[in-house]
């Protein structure tokens, strides 16, 4: 948060070591080639068994399942925890409802909001929806995927985090992501990386 | 009397004016529907880009009309020059500009090659024809396809033949040549188009003087057939060079710019700065297009220069 919020160098030594984790897989754990595949011909590798671990969103489930993957080969697990000291946290985007700035009668968009987010009427919308309520006293549907996701979102205790791109001005997103990628790639450019979005941040956050 | 005889005059004075300038004003009367469209639509937005390349804003108004905009002068020109992802661009523009020109010879190369009468030629004509007919859309996909990693063609054909597979698209240095190639594709194609029509009004008599002379092969090639083709080659090169500077499509479909920015071109950053997702810097995609648009302009007026040339020639 501090990060997407401008407030911590990029070169800063505790974005380092959070790198120089990551350089422990990549480029060698991570598929090859990854910047030219899109994420449909990414589910086919992991349904043909040649890749085995994938970070992606519930909407993902149906492309395993219709591939041929079962409840015994796809499961669901949290991200590895690397230092025991730090919280658990979770990223886990969103959808949001807002009233519009110069909304004409925000009273009764406020009452609308109140509604939607009780656990009741979350836990129906998202059985429609097929995703996860936002309410944590909402119940959830039978999908084994969204229960466990459900149960890990609900303890998780150092807060939900959207998405990098998300929680970042998209011009540094932009930015960053793409630092990401090259690193991912060559991690031997990281000076390079870090310093640019470094230089990036500067202009970026004093606007 | 002179009460009904005052408007009379007035309405015969009006009427031998319209006819005394009648066909003086004619053509501007029928020019006057494309002035003002263009006008409106192409000289008024490219003076609107400069004005808007030296605000900073994002594109909104505040509710109450007033805009957001802040006059920065100067300054996204400043940020443009010491902007890698611009040098990139402009890199990319050059590297297109310059491979795309191979579309020219190519297209002569095929329309000489099919310039014969045999048996169905004119289905090989239209099958070579077939990929400008082909949305770009439809060609950057085809040949993301092909280039594909684990089940493109080209990637298992290279690996097939030397052990490990190249996915172009994802190798920062090759993606730009591959965007190019799908480009090419459809470029060729249509100069093949404007030589074949070229080809077909050619003087057959210098023709046969220049056989009796002896002259064959690349000789006639070279003194006899291409200076007939000289308005074909004009118009291919013209087309080639605009279609280099505003590759945007292929671009867009096939990398998004991809793989961390290599391939983006001026037209997609522009793009990119101004109206995409992480975008809606206006100031600052207007200060893009306006150096694009000055690029351009370099070879606008040549062409248009000589053709105006040309004309006077003529005359």
């Amino acid at each position: 948060m501090q990060l997407t919020n401008g407030e911590i160098a990029w070169t800063d030594d505790r974005i380092r070591a959070v790198f120089a984790e990551w350089a422990k897989i990549a480029p060698q754990y991570i598929t090859e080639n990854h910047a030219a595949i899109d994420w449909q011909d990414a589910a086919t590798l992991l349904v043909q068994g040649k890749a085995a671990n994938y970070v992606m969103g519930n909407f993902a489930v149906p492309v395993f399942l219709e591939g041929g993957m079962t409840t015994d080969n796809l499961g669901f697990m949290p991200f590895p925890t690397i230092n025991p000291d730090v919280v658990r946290a979770e990223e886990a985007p969103t959808d949001s409802f807002h009233v519009a700035a110069g909304a004409t009668n925000v009273e009764d968009a406020k009452l609308f909001m109140a509604f939607i987010a009780r656990p009741e009427i979350q836990a129906q919308m998202n059985v429609t929806l097929g995703q996860l309520p936002v309410n944590a006293g909402s119940t959830v549907g039978e999908d084994p995927y969204i229960m466990a996701g459900f149960e890990l979102l609900s303890s998780t205790e150092g807060g939900i985090a959207q998405f990098f791109d998300r929680d970042a001005p998209a011009e540094m997103a932009k930015l960053g992501m793409e630092g990401f990628q090259e690193f991912m790639v060559y991690p031997e450019n990281l000076d390079d990386i870090l310093n640019r979005l470094e230089e990036a941040r500067l202009r970026i956050y004093a606007e | 009397m002179s009460m009904s005889s005052g408007p009379v005059i007035t309405e015969q004075r009006q009427r031998s004016w319209w006819s005394a300038n009648q066909q003086r004003l004619t053509p501007y009367l029928f020019l006057a529907p494309g002035i003002i469209m263009f006008v409106l639509y192409v000289i008024w937005p490219i003076f609107q880009s400069f004005w808007i390349s030296f605000y900073d804003w994002d594109g909104l108004r505040r509710p109450d009309g007033s805009t957001s905009a802040r006059w920065i002068g100067w300054g996204n020109y400043i940020e443009l020059w010491g902007d890698r992802a611009f040098v990139t661009s402009l890199k990319n523009n050059l590297i297109w500009l310059v491979l795309y020109m191979l579309a020219v010879p190519c297209g002569l190369g095929i329309a000489i090659f099919l310039n014969q009468n045999a048996f169905g030629i004119r289905l090989y004509k239209s099958l070579f024809f077939f990929p400008f007919v082909i949305s770009q859309v439809v060609v950057g996909l085809m040949f993301a396809w092909f280039y594909a990693p684990n089940f493109g063609l080209l990637y298992n054909l290279i690996e097939l033949l030397t052990g490990k597979g190249v996915a172009v698209l994802a190798d920062p240095d090759l993606a730009t040549y591959g965007i190019i190639a799908a480009g090419l594709w459809p470029q060729i194609a249509y100069c093949m188009i404007l030589y074949l029509t070229g080809l077909n009004n050619i003087a057959t008599d210098q023709v046969e003087a220049a056989r009796l002379d002896g002259a064959k092969g690349l000789k006639m090639l070279w003194f006899v057939i291409l200076p007939q083709l000289r308005p074909a080659t004009f118009i291919a090169i013209v087309v080639t060079v605009i279609g280099a500077l505003r590759s945007f499509d292929l671009v867009s479909i096939m990398t998004s710019g991809g793989p961390f920015g290599s391939t983006r071109v001026l037209s997609y950053y522009m793009y990119e700065q101004a109206l995409s997702e992480y975008g809606y810097r206006m100031g600052y995609g207007a200060s893009i297009a306006v150096v694009l648009f000055l690029i351009m302009m370099v070879f606008i007026s040549g062409f248009v220069w000589k053709m105006m040339r040309d004309e006077r020639g003529v005359n």
